[in-house]
């Protein structure tokens, strides 16, 4: 048994259901904004004085900070398969996370209901991890502070008429059925969600988030009488319905319809060591496994992580600057606040191939003596925060895609990816690709079947020989995983040629011996 | 815990009030425990109290799901109704529906699900466990510097399902699991790092907090020393973990759903031979000390024993109701549902049948090829068969293990492995969670390396 952190994209990865505002319009129909004048109010039906009430409690038996996380979910989905609406589905999650915290130990409990009973106990069971059992009375009150405000919305999905969002669902059904005879199966999701968030801490701090979600999908079977192989293309962020200005419903559909057939005519691929090229946006799965989780501060502080005591050594070639940054308007990863009340910012890790720090909590960075950088994040209520990424990329370097291909005469480019893990104490991670070719005397030739990339992060980042000058980020969903929590995420990354990496193909190259 | 059969029951009927032609009502609830222990001191206690209802009506062919967390009353009432306007955006799709009314109902064998003792154990003794098995890790080799955190988790979950043709049930269920989480260094600097667990519905299942910390230890030292090796196609036995991992990949490839979408290789192979004459597989929620087992399903029905593969053969597809109806088939009672989702096939306890080779022979027979303990990444794509994902193991070379290999690729076909199956082992246990498989020999696969 082995813990990977990892990460993943497309159906896994719709952070649960969504739905229509049909149904919002119906339970809040005074509410048409996305920001109701308090959270804590119109939700939770809540006062300030409450919170107190419970902060108090928290730390009845000694603990040194405590926060409450309170959280109220409405999420919609609805799915369109054989050119029918399949289902609709709505859900509202509520309930309050109850932290306490002493050095770097945590009492956690949780509730969904949302009495002061209720709540009163949950802070009981979590003051526990105090455990000198010295009632110190300790009188709390929160006041208001400013969050960003990152996600502006024009239009949130969640308040939008159902009708409206079927026509997008259906425009992209058609395209994909349109794009070739070989697609069979086409299915198309829309998932959105808000969540209303109301926070408060034993520092006096608090603070109301609503952040939007949203994730239009298709994919696609392709069949050509002898195999069948699928494609998938999503988009999204932290957005509303005014993404379709943008980007076209139908030119989802016929990106994942593409990809399908592109896969239909792929051939095995081999085994070994091999040239990569790393297309733009989407290959920054290899830098959210090589760099991302090896530099998140819980793992260092404990010396769990390869990069663990690196901080002002070279961990990478002198072409690579790696940044954390939660702060670009409506993409998937953007906090205007972190889940612990820290701001984010943008955080250089590494600044041409120099280790400059980690990405922390409140805990990890009281342990390292530092400041925290807004990187404390939770699935939601019922868990508590740690360090984790927001939108990390690779800044862009001075060379133009055509030239890095141009010293390729033998190798792999990989385009679109499914997933990736990483070990963050050996640093081996794996990335999946979904979409991969071959690249002979500097052209990108024959597609290649979904292969696996296998490395050692700070050994892969090492070998980064050029860097493009074309940096993008993903519009996919990327969801990560760490400690049984899923968050979203963003990131981005330049065109990259790594000099060898191994690749896991089916066909052997040269027999060896091991 | 509180009993909701009848919130349920009630809900349902106020749904078929208000116009569902067809309705049912989930509802699960639980109670948690957790800590963490990381060198000695408590990392974490955490104590969770955690409830959902699901609704699901059908109207007019057409199908809609809500849920909440919320059950007061007015809240519920208010989901109801808004069920019933959502589902009026919704098409018609004539394989809608509840499972079949004759097949509704609750098996009535002996189940061990439940046990009073888990309820009774303190925090401390949770804590003690925790900090037991941690020591008894870091003991086994100096080598051993670190740890990743020991957790305790136990859980008391309630399923409570109603539907609208008359099925109201309701059971029980306890878990417990312990798991250790370890470090080991190398001379030169390398880290490595491993775990064990034990997990299972009864406490006195479970293996002793010492035994799961030493075999922690013993795992994350024998990692050290791992190195690359060159792309190669040799024989792979492939240890428990790793092989149940097959197993789950054959039973989404015969599940219903996925075969009437034509997205899986195992579209019309009933009745072929897919896999060796020594591979079985079997779903059996009614096992009677089994960690998954079940009375009835997420749609109601009650739960058998379901043959997946019978010596290589596909013998049928696993559907729920819906699958059932697309392939003019009967539910095989194998309906997973959360509160939150409407029910998709899922497995129960699931595993590959013993064989009759002990894994130590499987290994002495290897000349030169890999003993695979690890796979992981997304690299397997379930419409064809085809994988290749990242892997760790052994090398054996003459019959004997020789060194841990890492940042290798494993790569080929499931079907093509499983066909390739030349030993069963007689290693089969539950002890590790709800899909198991004994260790198994493939004659060859491709591994990939420098």
């Amino acid at each position: 048994m082995k813990r990977r952190e990892f990460i993943t994209k497309g159906s896994l990865a719709l952070a649960a259901v969504a739905a229509s505002d049909l149904w919002l319009g119906r339970a809040f129909a005074a509410e048409p904004t996305m920001t109701p004048a308090s959270i804590l109010d119109t939700y939770f039906r809540l006062a300030k004085a409450d919170l107190s009430k419970v902060l108090s409690a928290t730390l009845a038996k000694g603990a040194e900070f405590a926060d409450l996380f309170f959280e109220y979910r409405i999420s919609s989905n609805m799915s369109f398969e054989e050119d029918i609406v399949k289902s609709a589905q709505r859900g509202i999650v509520q309930g309050v996370g109850v932290r306490a915290v002493k050095g770097d130990q945590i009492g956690f409990a949780f509730t969904e209901d949302l009495s002061l009973p209720s709540m009163l106990e949950a802070a009981g069971a979590a003051a526990a991890i105090a455990a000198d059992n010295v009632a110190k009375a300790r009188v709390v009150g929160v006041s208001d502070i400013k969050v960003k405000n990152l996600y502006p919305i024009a239009e949130l999905a969640t308040s939008t008429e159902l009708t409206k969002k079927l026509g997008f669902i259906k425009e992209a059904n058609a395209a994909a059925k349109a794009h070739d005879s070989k697609i069979v199966r086409v299915s198309v999701g829309f998932n959105d969600e808000v969540k209303h968030v109301a926070y408060a801490n034993s520092d006096g701090l608090f603070w109301e988030d609503s952040q939007p979600l949203f994730m239009f999908t298709t994919s696609c079977i392709a069949e050509d009488g002898k195999t069948r192989e699928t494609g998938y293309k999503g988009g999204g962020g932290r957005i509303g319905m005014e993404y379709f200005n943008k980007t076209k419903a139908a030119e989802i559909g016929k990106e994942a319809a593409r990809i399908a057939l592109v896969n239909l005519s792929a051939q095995e691929a081999e085994a070994g060591a091999q040239t990569v090229v790393l297309g733009p946006a989407e290959s920054a799965v290899l830098l959210h496994e090589a760099v991302g989780h090896g530099l998140e501060a819980d793992f260092n502080y404990k010396k769990l992580s390869n990069y663990s005591g690196r901080v002002g050594q070279k961990v990478a070639s002198d072409q690579c600057t790696v940044v954390d940054e939660g702060l670009f308007a409506n993409m998937r990863g953007t906090i205007n606040v972190d889940d612990e009340g820290n701001t984010p910012q943008s955080t250089t890790l590494i600044e041409n191939g120099k280790l400059l720090g980690y990405m922390n909590d409140r805990i990890s960075a009281k342990q390292l003596g530092v400041k925290p950088s807004g990187n404390g994040r939770r699935q939601a209520y019922n868990h508590p925060p740690m360090p984790r990424m927001t939108n990390t990329y690779l800044r862009a370097g001075k060379y133009s895609a055509d030239e890095i291909l141009k010293t390729v005469k033998d190798g792999i480019y990989a385009k679109g990816f499914t997933g990736g893990n990483v070990d963050i104490t050996k640093g081996d991670f794996t990335f999946s690709c979904s979409e991969c070719y071959k690249i002979e005397d500097g052209k990108i030739t024959t597609p290649l079947k979904g292969v696996t990339l296998v490395g050692n992060g700070p050994d892969v980042m090492t070998k980064v020989t050029m860097v493009g000058n074309d940096l993008k980020f993903t519009d996919g969903g990327w969801t990560c995983g760490k400690n049984g929590q899923m968050v979203p995420v963003g990131m981005g990354t330049p065109t990259v040629k790594v000099s060898d990496i191994t690749v896991g193909g089916t066909k052997v190259k040269s027999q060896g011996k091991a | 815990m509180q009993d909701y059969r009848n919130l349920a029951a009630e809900l349902v009927s106020a749904l078929k009030k208000q116009g569902a032609d067809a309705a049912d009502v989930y509802i699960v609830s639980s109670v948690g425990f957790n800590t963490t222990v990381r060198l000695g001191k408590i990392e974490r206690l955490q104590q969770s109290i955690s409830k959902g209802l699901g609704l699901r009506v059908i109207k007019d062919g057409a199908m809609a799901n809500t849920f909440t967390t919320d059950f007061a009353d007015r809240a519920v009432q208010d989901l109801a109704r808004e069920t019933l306007e959502i589902v009026k955006v919704s098409n018609a799709d004539k394989s809608n529906g509840l499972a079949p009314k004759e097949m509704l109902g609750t098996y009535d064998g002996k189940l061990l699900m439940f046990d009073e003792a888990i309820g009774k154990l303190s925090p401390e003794k949770k804590i003690e466990m925790a900090r037991t098995a941690e020591a008894a890790g870091m003991k086994i080799d100096k080598r051993i510097t670190n740890g990743r955190g020991t957790s305790w988790n136990d859980s008391r979950t309630q399923v409570t399902l109603s539907n609208s043709d008359g099925f109201t049930g309701q059971y029980q269920t306890t878990s417990a699991s312990l798991s250790v989480g370890l470090l080991a260094e190398d001379e030169d600097g390398t880290k490595q790092t491993d775990g064990w667990y034990t997990f299972g519905r009864y406490l006195n299942k479970l293996d002793s907090p010492t035994a799961v910390g030493e075999e922690a230890g013993r795992r994350v030292v024998r990692r050290l020393g791992g190195r690359k090796i060159k792309s190669i196609s040799v024989p792979v036995v492939v240890d428990p973990q790793v092989a149940s991992g097959l197993a789950n990949i054959v039973f989404g490839a015969a599940s219903g759903s996925r075969v009437f979408r034509r997205s899986t290789f195992l579209v019309d192979k009933v009745g072929q031979q897919v896999a060796s004459p020594l591979i079985t597989i079997i779903d059996d929620a009614t096992m009677t000390d089994g960690v998954a087992s079940r009375p009835f399903d997420g749609e109601g029905i009650r739960t058998s024993q379901v043959v997946v593969l019978e010596k290589g053969v596909l013998k049928r597809y696993l559907c729920d109701a819906y699958a059932a109806k697309r392939l003019n088939l009967k539910p095989t009672g194998n309906a997973a549902r959360g509160y939150q989702s409407t029910p998709g096939v899922g497995s129960s306890n699931l595993y590959i049948k013993n064989g009759d080779t002990s894994p130590a022979d499987m290994i002495k027979s290897v000349k030169s090829g890999l003993f695979l303990t690890e796979m992981f990444g997304s690299g397997m794509n379930s419409v064809t068969g085809d994988f290749s994902q990242g892997a760790t193991g052994f090398w054996i070379e003459n019959g004997e293990i020789t060194h841990p290999v890492q940042e290798i690729t494993i790569a080929g076909n499931v079907m093509k492995a499983l066909s390739n199956v030349k030993a069963v082992g007689n290693d089969l246990n539950f002890k590790l969670g709800s899909t198991a498989s004994p260790t198994l020999l493939i004659s060859e696969m491709t591994v990939g390396g420098e």
